[in-house]
């Protein structure tokens, strides 16, 4: 199942590079919690529903009206880098 | 009046609010303690100075005539996944080391406007990902009652430092056990509330279908107070529920009489302690000699929770954690030759191992290939488990059994063996899954190696009956009063 080839390319498809030296080790901690969960398989589901989500209620949706938002100044705060007025990131595309 | 560290949230409020004492003086008698006790155990990353200035506003108010709110001059602990406008939320994590949050959690925002001081934020597993408090990039929290063993998790930190009395009532948040396991190793009150009771904006995402956020207290009158005033429907968080929240504290006296209780089977079989069980025993015999009704109830597929909970939380984790990448704020690596690489890195250097064993198993689960094997399959199980609930909500009003099948366990007994690690979780993490509010309630102890370790009970209502839920645990209060107790003096 879940060999250290598999669990590269899924650690790629997660964008979290696992160095070499750790992959043996993910790889099995990783195998046996699949393992591990696969014991779902011992019940027949076939006949019963998915359960997405608890919620009590559909969505509440509120009305669309505009109101206050978050100020520019403390946005910025929690950035990484800006210039006053926008969020200054990496080339992404 | 009692010492200020062995007064609880309402006694506080009244004597505040009376002028018998001030905000200001609980404070800082509460961080005299936790600066002279906390070294030991760990329980707060950090003390907020902000507060003291809140307090001296609140006392003003109180002199000015205001009526300052129902938790006047209070002081919480928040633990450090939830949004305090202003202050660091690191989550336990490098990736968010130095993260400012921007805006403030709606229950924090309740909180606040009710007259709460926000005393410090507490440690975590990283990202609520643990049960121990030993995955915080900054160093794990020890347990009050012996400072080998791990005070539970992820919320250790909130519970630790209500158990030393470093204040009368924390925060933390709950996906899969997160409060009332260590609310149960720690012998104080944890509540998860009805997915749906506590707006969940602000407080940062892991499970979105199971995350909830509640109090820490040690008494029940303590936490339901605070409950009744995060609880309610939120425009900023379109899951939490428009269903009234009732006067909890108006009905909490009223006692055992009439209630059906049922005592789960499948949480008393020999895969618990021994030890365990007998407390629980206990306290189930003490509410048939007080009243109640005792009835056997099963919930045949409790031992399938762990595996559900586990694909299902995992899923939701690797998709909620996708937002760490180094761009717009949170641990970004510089050396990175293109944007891919700096994606990988700055989440490799940015997030523990568990963090990233459980994105790298939810982005398996969800994967093309395994799709169908595990999520699919744990969705149509999680229906399964809401249906033992159900079934077993038609004889009885509350379900009971153990909080966790041991004792509070060693530092380090359970880090290299991450399965060992969720069954800590097994009886826990079904509730998140179905929905459904529990407490853990302290109910007494167990003896190993000459120290008291404490055992927890586990009180589980139908969606939205919170209300019975605390008048049983006052009711148990005062049958034992065992969070009278204090494992510091």
């Amino acid at each position: 199942m879940a060999d250290a080839d598999e669990i590269r390319h899924v650690a790629q498809l997660a964008r979290i590079e696992v160095p070499d030296a750790r992959l043996p080790l993910y790889a099995a901690q990783i195998a046996r919690i699949i393992d591990f969960v696969a014991q779902l398989d011992e019940l027949d589901t076939d006949q019963v529903p998915v359960m997405m989500h608890a919620s009590a209620d559909e969505d509440v949706f509120r009305e669309d009206q505009p109101g206050n938002c978050l100020d520019r100044s403390v946005a910025l705060r929690a950035a990484r880098d800006h210039d006053d007025e926008q969020i200054r990131v990496p080339k992404t595309l | 009046m009692s010492e200020i560290h062995d007064m609880g949230v309402i006694e506080i409020a009244e004597a505040v609010r009376s002028g018998k004492t001030t905000a200001l003086e609980v404070l800082e008698a509460l961080r005299a303690r936790i600066q002279g006790h906390d070294r030991a155990f760990g329980a707060f990353l950090r003390l907020d100075d902000e507060a003291l200035d809140q307090a001296r506003a609140l006392d003003a108010a109180v002199a000015a005539g205001r009526d300052p709110g129902p938790l006047a001059g209070v002081p919480i602990a928040i633990k450090d996944n939830i949004h305090v406008a202003e202050q660091l939320t690191t989550c336990g994590s490098r990736i968010l080391e130095d993260f400012r949050a921007p805006f403030e959690a709606t229950a924090i925002g309740r909180l606040r406007a009710a007259g709460a001081i926000f005393i410090g934020k507490t440690n975590l597993d990283e990202f609520a990902m643990g049960s121990s408090t030993e995955n915080s990039a900054f160093g794990p929290t020890r347990n009050p009652w012996d400072d080998g063993r791990t005070p539970g998790g992820s919320s250790g930190g909130s519970a630790a430092a209500v158990a030393a009395r470093f204040c009368p009532a924390a925060l933390g948040s709950d996906t899969g056990g997160s409060i009332r396991q260590p609310a149960s190793f720690c012998g104080v009150l944890g509540l998860k509330p009805t997915y749906g009771r506590v707006s969940r904006y602000g407080l940062v995402a892991f499970g979105s279908s199971l995350d909830q956020i509640g109090p820490f207290t040690r008494s029940a009158a303590d936490a339901a107070r605070i409950t009744r005033i995060m609880a309610g429907a939120d425009p900023l968080d379109s899951t939490a529920a428009t269903v009234a929240v009732p006067d909890y504290e108006a009905t909490i006296g009223e006692g055992l009489e009439g209630l059906r209780l049922g005592v789960a089977r499948e949480f008393m079989d020999d895969r618990i302690d021994a030890r365990v069980r007998q407390r629980i025993q206990e306290s189930v015999d003490a509410f048939a000699r007080a009243g109640a009704e005792i009835v056997e109830v099963d919930l045949p597929h409790t031992r399938y929770a762990i595996p559900t909970y586990y694909i299902v939380a995992t899923s939701e984790a690797s998709s909620n954690l996708a937002r760490y990448d180094g761009v717009g704020y949170g641990h970004r690596n510089t050396e990175a030759k293109d944007i891919l690489a700096m994606f990988m890195k700055s989440r490799m250097e940015g997030f523990g191992d568990e963090v990233k064993r459980r994105i790298i198993l939810g982005t398996y689960c969800l994967s093309a290939g395994s799709y169908d094997a595990f999520y699919d399959k744990a969705l149509r199980v999680r229906s399964l488990l809401r249906r033992d609930f159900e079934q077993a909500f038609e004889r009885c009003d509350l379900v009971l059994g153990p909080t966790t099948p041991t004792p509070p366990f060693r530092l380090g007994e359970k880090v290299d063996d991450p399965i060992a690690m969720y069954l800590a979780d097994i009886l826990t993490a079904s509730l998140n899954l179905a929905g459904l509010p529990g407490a853990s309630i302290p109910a007494g102890f167990v003896e190993e190696d000459g120290r008291r370790l404490p055992v927890g009970l586990q009180v589980i209502a139908n969606r939205f009956r919170e209300d019975l839920i605390f008048r049983v645990a006052n009711a148990h209060e005062h049958l034992h009063g065992f969070a009278k107790e204090s494992p510091i003096s």
